[in-house]
């Protein structure tokens, strides 16, 4: 009797082997998937008088061959690797903007400067006015298109965000039903279904792809939170991300966390705090690059702008005027935070650029940095005040708060502020110094005889004032009497290239890592097919040797049965 | 160290994906002919494109500058060659004027000639470019810059010839104004031209100034006074002392600081000269001198010793300044050839800085063809090698045996 049960334990084994084998071979290019063996162990064995007889084989368990912390590290360099792809992505799309150097905003620069020497030297003739009004709006239309195509991507990273948010939100919800299905497969003999442990460490690969996550096991569940700690998954709850307009720039999307325990409260998050996976790519691109990339060209069309403005201001015109404006801008944007109570408002302008003695322009002090204005209110001794406060640099400005004027001004970098109403504790407004001027930038000058060419003294062939006006491609009038304006224009092509080459570096650094880590983890759990192949063999002839067991106990057996006769 | 079988078949994909991205890139650079494809290919190098693009733009600007400097030089220099041409027909006809011998008619017929040779000159001073602008009234090119009674127009603000930026740092004057050529005695000349007043009754003829060039005398008048037979002459010396000499017939008048003054004829009392340094305001002008000596020439001196003598003192003192005026006028002549040698100096160089840039420019951005063929030849075979060595790895899976 015994042998059958033997025989029958080591096919039921064997049987157990093939199937997990097949199951294996079927699952061959299934992602994420890690191979399985049936973990055997002898059946223990029985006492007898002979010694002790051996009971044959018994399956314990499936497992899956799973090393948590190879699954680890390849989670963390594929995280790592979407984002610095999605940087590369963002940031050869910003480049491609301005990547030919024979099209776009430099060689109008050239061709508007050339125009002006022509000027200079024969103000007289129509044609090379007409020419200059004609290069100049070509200028300006490359800047506005240049502004335009850099939003289309900002618009464009909007969408993206709130795409990557929507994906984010539906693995945390098919994880969080992982969870709950997990902890019900817990089998009578302790058992997890190794393919669901298989699919949702496949979502958390995927879930991390996104944006970076961090997760610990408690029990059969696994709570999910961003990198920064702030919960996502709570055993089988989920506290969704959501897409939401910032407080301080309603144009922009960030990504705001719910708070736990409330009723779809949001929580927004700095961009920095957003980190890993295709989101952290996207923030990473907009803050360090695109930002500062609009900011930088709103520089240039505004220090090109008031620095021309001052110059052609002080010269007289064809028809014996004096030169008016020759570029109009805008006005610098102040934002109101989406949660300010008070009823205060900030308005901001462009100071006018004077003149030195010597007619030439005085250096621009705008910095297309961008500022945040918060309103304290009195503290004791201390005065209520509005503060400034440089986003870049941090250095700090204040004007202490007269409750008895109806307007109040401050002139900081280049901008004057007029604030005019009652601010209530804790407003905040952003002060965006340059990131929309290259959309307002205009002509301000219509018709050729406008054009301010000749110095005070006027006549036909005064060609002084253009002379000065050509000057300005050299003079070193921004950021502290560094840069001139195509130079300006050159730094920020030139960070884009030098940020663009190290995006790409590190995508190709990134992708070996993970592909050594892939090599390292699937070591572990891939399945190979010629090693599947060879097991198929081997439990074949494991189960027919355990028939054969089943048919010598048989054989016995029919022997004994026919011992009577 | 085990493989599984799907890395080893993503093993030979990546890398087959990789030679292809790599190939396809290649084929842009040859096509198009730029290394640079994209700012990230190779940022600096492409800032340093930026930045030589720029300075070969300027170079260009600078160098149609010069063009139209050259033209504008060359335009005055035009109108002076024939100024210059006129200038000695009139030297010729007053070398004429001097023979004592010639009727009133035939110094009217002189008249008439040099009446025609001074519109001539009033012409030139207003010519006019291709453009219809008027090359010799500086800034003021619209207004011509002498009217018909030889009066400059242009004020005094706008009296600048039109500068020109001819390189980075050379900023020149792109010719002269009027003034300068028919208003301005000859840089340098250090003379002086004796006139006598329009109300002279007696019959003195002035000689040559003598002069100690070694001192610098103001410009004085000499006052005829006292009575016929003792006449005495007064004038302000340099010191500022006023001085009366008596006069003796027959001598020069000494009139201090170096100078002395031959008379010939008989002054009368109240007749006064003035002695005036070349370069003193107002001295020369060519046009009133031409003036001058037309109305003296249509002024009959025959039978008329004081007419005669006031003729003779006006042509003396008029050739002078013409003299002086003519040779102003080579002075500047010479001035504009050196600009014009200059910026042809300046276009040889520019032609250079251009070519320089040109190839430097070449260099940062052209794509080597042979390179790149060479290269994507390699990338071609490396394709071809992962090609097969999938073919490989095919074949070495036991299911299919």
């Amino acid at each position: 009797m015994n042998l059958f049960k033997v025989g029958i334990s080591g096919i039921s084994v064997a049987e157990a082997h093939i199937n997990t084998t097949a199951h294996n071979i079927s699952n061959l290019t299934t992602p994420g998937y890690s191979r399985q063996a049936v973990m055997v162990s002898s059946a223990g064995s029985q006492a007898t008088s002979a010694g002790y007889i051996g009971r044959g084989v018994k399956a314990d368990t499936v497992m899956r061959h799973y090393d948590q912390f190879l699954q680890q590290q390849l989670q963390t360099a594929q995280g790592k690797g979407a984002e610095v792809t999605t940087q590369a992505r963002q940031l050869q799309a910003l480049a491609s903007t301005v990547a030919d150097r024979t099209v776009g905003i430099y060689p109008a620069l050239n061709d508007f400067f050339t125009s002006l020497n022509a000027l200079a030297s024969t103000p007289s003739v129509p044609a090379v006015r007409q020419d200059v009004i004609g290069k100049s709006n070509t200028l300006v239309s490359q800047i506005n298109g240049t502004y335009a195509q850099l939003q289309t991507v900002r618009e464009d990273m909007n969408a993206k965000i709130r795409t990557s948010v929507e994906q984010v939100n539906s693995f945390l919800h098919r994880i969080a039903d992982l969870n709950q299905q997990i902890i019900n497969s817990r089998g009578p003999n302790g058992q997890v279904s190794n393919d669901l442990l298989d699919q949702r460490d496949q979502a958390l690969s995927e879930l991390n792809m996104i944006v970076g996550v961090q997760y610990s096991s408690q029990g059969d569940a696994v709570n999910v939170s961003l990198l920064g700690g702030q919960s996502l998954i709570a055993g089988t709850s989920v506290f969704e991300l959501q897409a939401v307009a910032s407080a301080a720039d309603p144009q922009r999307v960030s990504v705001a966390i719910t708070v736990p325990g409330s009723e779809n409260e949001a929580l927004e998050l700095k961009d920095s705090r957003v980190d890993s996976g295709e989101l952290g790519g996207l923030m990473r691109v907009r803050a360090d690059t695109l930002d500062e990339m609009q900011s930088r060209i709103g520089q240039m069309a505004v220090g090109l702008a008031l620095s021309f403005n001052a110059v052609h201001g002080a010269g007289k015109a064809a028809n014996g005027q004096a030169g008016g404006a020759f570029f109009a801008i805008g006005a610098p944007d102040v934002l109101n935070n989406l949660n300010n109570t008070g009823g205060a408002l900030i308005k901001a302008n462009y100071s006018a650029v004077g003149l030195n003695p010597d007619g030439s322009a005085a250096p621009v002090l705008v910095t297309g940095h961008d500022y945040e204005i918060s309103f304290l209110e009195a503290d004791g001794a201390v005065q209520a005040s509005y503060l400034v406060r440089n986003l870049t640099t941090g250095a700090t400005s204040s004007l202490n708060y007269e409750a008895a004027a109806t307007e109040q001004t401050l002139t900081i970098d280049g901008v004057d502020l007029r604030f005019t109403g009652v601010p209530a504790a804790g407003d905040k407004w952003t002060l965006m110094s340059t990131r929309n001027a290259a959309r307002d930038l205009s002509l301000a000058v219509g018709k050729p005889e406008e054009i301010a060419a000749a110095d005070g003294a006027g006549g036909a062939s005064n060609g002084e004032n253009a002379l000065k006006l050509a000057g300005l491609q050299n003079r070193r009038l921004f950021d502290g009497n560094t840069a001139s304006v195509t130079e300006i224009y050159a730094k920020t092509v030139n960070t884009l290239g030098v940020d663009a080459q190290a995006a790409l570096a590190a995508q190709n650094a990134q992708a070996k890592l993970v592909t050594q880590r892939t090599s390292a983890q699937q070591a572990i759990s891939g399945v190979n097919a010629n090693e599947e192949y060879t097991n198929l063999v081997q439990y074949q002839a494991a189960y027919q040797a355990s028939a054969k067991v089943i048919d010598t106990a048989t054989t016995l057996f029919d022997t004994l049965l026919g011992l009577k006769s | 160290m085990r493989f599984s079988s799907n890395q080893m078949f993503s093993q030979v994909s990546e890398s087959m994906l990789k030679q292809e991205a790599e190939f396809s890139r290649l084929v842009e650079q040859m096509s198009t002919g730029r290394r640079i494809l994209s700012a990230g290919d190779d940022p600096l190098a492409a800032s340093q494109s930026v930045n030589v693009a720029g300075a070969l733009s300027q170079a260009n600007a600078f160098k149609n500058n010069r063009a139209s400097a050259d033209q504008a030089l060359n335009a005055q220099e035009g109108a002076l060659a024939s100024a210059t041409t006129t200038m000695q027909s009139v030297l010729e006809r007053l070398v004429n004027a001097g023979n004592g011998t010639l009727s009133d008619t035939d110094r009217k017929s002189l008249a008439t000639d040099l009446k025609g040779m001074r519109d001539t000159l009033i012409g030139l001073a207003n010519s006019t470019d291709g453009n219809g602008r008027y090359i010799f009234s500086g800034y003021d090119s619209e207004t011509p810059a002498y009217d018909q009674n030889g009066s400059y127009l242009v004020t005094a603000d706008r009296n600048r010839a039109p500068t020109v930026q001819v390189s980075q740092s050379r900023v020149i004057a792109a010719g002269v104004v009027g003034s300068d050529v028919f208003s301005r005695a000859n840089p340098g000349s250090n003379s002086y031209v004796v006139g006598a007043a329009d109300t002279n009754a007696g019959t003195a003829r002035v000689g040559p100034l003598v002069n100690d060039t070694t001192v610098a005398a103001v410009s004085r008048t000499v006052t005829f006074g006292g009575f016929p037979g003792a006449l005495t002459y007064s004038f302000v010396n340099n010191a500022g002392a006023a001085i009366t000499r008596p006069y003796v017939e027959g001598e020069a008048l000494d009139l201090d600081d170096g100078m002395s003054l031959p008379l010939s004829g008989t002054p009368a009392a109240g007749d006064s000269f003035q002695v005036k340094h070349i370069q003193d305001d107002g001295v020369v002008d060519m046009f009133g001198s031409l003036d001058k000596l037309i109305a003296g020439l249509e002024t009959a001196t025959v039978d008329d010793p004081q007419a005669a003598a006031a003729w003779a003192n006006i042509k003396a003192e008029h050739t002078k300044v013409l003299q002086n005026g003519y040779d102003n006028i080579l002075t500047i002549r010479s001035n504009l050839g050196s600009k014009m040698q200059e910026i042809d100096a300046l276009n040889g160089v520019g032609t250079s800085d251009t070519l320089a840039y040109s190839k430097q420019l070449s260099g940062l951005e052209d794509v080597n063809i042979v390179t790149a063929m060479s290269e994507a030849t390699q990338r071609q075979t490396a394709l071809q090698a992962a090609g097969m060595a999938f073919k490989m790895i095919q074949g070495l899976n036991l299911f299919q045996q």
